[in-house]
């Protein structure tokens, strides 16, 4: 992985205009990201890092004349490498070697916290410590010795309550002034004899070598590091043409590992933690601990009987606040732009290409992207609520049991029942899930959960075929996506991930009053980025098909060819259906089918306006005209492939720019796979039915 | 009784009990991650919720308060204190 190799070695005196480059890091759920967003004042760039889907965000801000660029770095318990969190963090502070790196420690948990704290300092990033949720420590009769322990460990520590905005301008102030500091002493992480004699040594052999410059690395944490067997290290050191050094290491690790009866990376972490509790000891009093509130809402949230009716309420009132309150908005937008822009534009530009271009073209894109945003944006704001307030890992906690078996940890279970409201925000909330594997995955079943826009065509085919069982018939359709999409969870996480259990940990912290400021900023950054990164292929999109609805092989045909089912059937688009007839037969779908489910990419719920254009009936007579040429099996069978076919463009944007091209295509191309199989199947299944009774 | 009988993995261990951990007996990346965040042998540990057979909600002074997988629970090897 490469970051932009600029590793300019600045004059540090000439602040003026030098830009100071600062990482945050820290474990999962210290507060981490509040504080980023309270000194990035919620002015982040958001992105994925390269190659993963794992979550960049970036901020820049200028404080005293001083430009200051914040990099969030993911949440981490340790630097040693784990998962691909922990590689990320670790190379962005080893090869960007930013000026100042922060850590935010959990006040009521420091032991655990210190632990990336010694790794920060063996690995000499200039650290300081933002020593969090103070209240939280207070309350629970913590008395930490600030003075004592910055003296000690030779590195500033900042008292912050980030979600209250108390100790950001200090930690602000103290990181510039700190990034102009040269380095001075620091704090040595002690090990046993043993260990000490043996990281000497290849320190020796290191320094030996004069590769000082060379290497810009500290020795010692290289040295420690090779005994821990850690491959990147060992990798660099090759690449460098020190693999004799590696091999010398392994040779100690294993002599070692003799004397020691045990791996010396173990002896290693237990030998840091050593250090942590005889730094606690000396720094940390500990009152009584009370968390009755905690504790008490615990025993509520996670009760089996309980604990899901809460949930089950709590999802809920947020589908209803969403679309009692926000799809209307929804509606009065795209009603805004139908009733008025569109006339607007098709009226006062003289010219039929360029009017429809507009407004058949962009505008329609367009459209879509505004009318998503009222939805999203009130979805949003109730999944920060509940992941501020500290719900969301008692949810991953309820219902665990069961998604494990598909290769998914309870949290995922907030994703994809948003997705049976809208698949974008809920492909948009899995940044809400842990780790990488498990948003790739969740990510390729979430299309499988019925949206709301399928659901007009179910009503239009249900009312026609299956008059008196509309209900049954439509519940089963909704079934039948959450079996596929089970399934394919198996199926994904044997094939492309290896695994059935994922293995995690998950932070139960204390429920906190959410901070209202947080919340709008989490909400704007989600809609920021679907903006952003799907807007522009939505309207391509539209732009596409548009331009394929207007021409054929005789060329243009004319913008009345959107309305004209006579000149439709000439285009581009219905011309490719009619190639793909063939494959639709046993359905017994023609091309117009075809032809209305491929404008259906545009947004599910056109499907049905697109059948009256090209059948060329008013949607009032659709249903006549349709029930001519379905019956109940091939109906059944257009509704099941409608659900689980292709997603919308919006979606397929979103998820490109969440997981990549690569990964995108594959989901596509095995959705339009398990679309039509178990689409053929239900056709089968009606032949057989009828043959047995008849 | 034998002391390997009084031996057992966390997940097995009932609501509201206090347990000293033993050993991990997962492979070196699981034992590297749970003693990464605490959980070393001769340390003790309180199993507040057991949804068993699905996770486990552990807490001590150390380690805070943490959810963990059915399977990272049955790795982990605790007697009763």
């Amino acid at each position: 992985m490469h970051f932009h190799k600029e590793r300019k070695n600045h004059v540090k005196t000439d602040s003026e205009n030098k830009i100071v480059k600062v990482a945050i890091i820290g474990n999962p759920n210290v507060g981490k990201s509040v504080l980023f967003n309270k000194i990035t004042r919620g002015k982040a760039w958001v992105g994925n890092w390269p190659g993963v889907t794992v979550e960049k965000k970036v901020g820049r801000i200028k404080f005293n004349n001083v430009v200051m660029e914040i990099t969030d770095l993911p949440g981490v318990y340790s630097l040693t490498a784990n998962s691909i969190d922990e590689l990320i963090a670790r190379r962005f502070i080893l090869e960007e070697k930013p000026d100042v790196v922060i850590q935010v420690v959990n006040a009521t948990n420091l032991e655990r916290n210190m632990y990336l704290t010694l790794q920060l300092l063996e690995m000499d990033a200039k650290l300081i410590i933002a020593l969090n949720m103070m209240d939280l420590a207070e309350k629970e009769g913590l008395k930490i010795n600030i003075l004592g322990l910055e003296k000690e460990l030779h590195t500033p520590i900042i008292p912050t309550i980030a979600i209250k905005n108390i100790g950001i301008r200090e930690l602000i102030q103290k990181t510039i002034d700190y990034s102009k500091e040269s380095a001075q002493k620091k704090f040595k992480v002690r090990y046993n004899p043993e260990l000490e004699k043996a990281i000497e040594t290849i320190v020796e052999e290191l320094s030996k070598l004069g590769v000082e410059g060379k290497l810009e690395l500290n020795y010692r944490w290289v040295a420690v590091r090779l005994l821990e067997d850690d491959s990147e290290v060992a990798k660099i050191l090759k690449e460098s043409g020190l693999g004799n050094i590696v091999e010398k290491a392994s040779e100690i690790r294993g002599e070692l590992k003799e004397k020691l009866k045990t791996d010396v990376e173990f002896t290693i972490i237990e030998n840091r933690y050593q250090n942590i509790l005889e730094l606690s000891q000396k720094y940390v009093e500990r009152g009584v601990r009370r968390e009755e509130l905690t504790d008490l809402l615990d025993r509520i949230l996670t009760h089996p009987v309980i604990g899901f009716t809460v949930f089950v309420l709590a999802v809920y009132s947020m589908f209803l606040l969403s679309f009692n309150v926000g799809a209307p908005i929804s509606e009065l937008v795209s009603e805004a732009l139908s009733v008025y822009l569109y006339p607007v534009l098709r009226n006062s530009i003289p010219n039929e290409f360029f009017s429809s271009l507009l407004a058949d073209g962009v505008l329609e894109g367009v459209g879509i992207i505004l009318t998503f945003i009222p939805i999203l944006f009130f979805l949003f704001l109730e999944i920060s609520l509940l992941e501020d307030v500290g719900y969301l890992p008692r949810v991953a906690f309820l219902f665990d049991r069961y998604t494990s078996k598909f290769g998914l940890s309870g949290r995922a279970i907030i994703p994809l029942l948003v997705g049976f409201g809208c698949n974008v925000p809920a492909i948009l909330s899995t940044r809400v899930l842990g780790s990488d594997k498990e948003r790739k995955l969740s990510i390729a079943i979430i299309p499988f959960m019925s949206c709301g826009a399928r659901l007009p065509i179910y009503i239009l085919f249900t009312s026609i075929f299956f008059r008196g069982i509309e209900i049954p018939i439509i519940l089963s359709i909704y079934l039948v996506g959450v079996m596929v999409a089970l399934v394919s969870a198996i199926i994904f996480s044997k094939i492309f991930f290896h695994e059935t259990q994922p293995y995690y940990i998950i932070e139960m912290p204390p429920y906190l009053l959410p901070s209202i400021q947080n919340i709008l900023s989490k909400s704007w950054i989600y809609i920021k980025s679907f903006l952003v990164r799907a807007g522009s292929i939505i309207v391509g999109i539209s732009l596409l098909i548009w331009i394929l609805s207007i021409t054929g092989p005789e060329g243009y045909l004319g913008v009345e060819s959107l309305t004209d089912p006579e000149k439709i059937s000439s285009s581009w688009l219905a011309i490719f259906s009619k190639t793909l007839e063939p494959f639709f037969k046993h359905f017994e779908w023609d091309w117009r089918v075809i032809t209305s489910l491929m404008l259906g990419f545009v947004a599910k719920e056109v499907v049905v306006s697109s059948m009256a254009v090209i059948y060329g009936v008013g949607e009032e007579n659709l249903m006549i005209e349709l029930s001519n040429y379905f019956n109940p099996a091939s109906a059944y069978s257009l509704m099941i492939f409608t659900l689980l076919y292709t997603p919308c463009m919006a979606t397929v944007a979103t998820i490109r720019s969440e997981v990549g091209l690569r990964y995108t295509f594959m989901i596509i191309v095995y959705e339009l796979m398990i679309a039509y199989l178990t689409a053929s199947s239900v056709i089968v299944l009606a032949g057989v039915a009828s043959h047995g009774f008849w | 009784m034998t002391s390997e009988q009084c031996h057992f993995p966390l997940s097995n261990v009932k609501e509201g009990s206090k347990v000293r951990v033993i050993g991990i007996i997962g492979g070196r990346g699981l034992t590297r991650r749970l003693m990464e965040i605490g959980i070393l042998p001769g340390i003790e540990i309180e199993v507040v919720k057991n949804n068993c057979p699905g996770p486990i909600i552990i807490k001590n002074e150390i380690i805070g308060s943490i959810c963990i997988g059915y399977g990272m629970a049955s790795k982990i090897i605790v007697e009763v204190v």
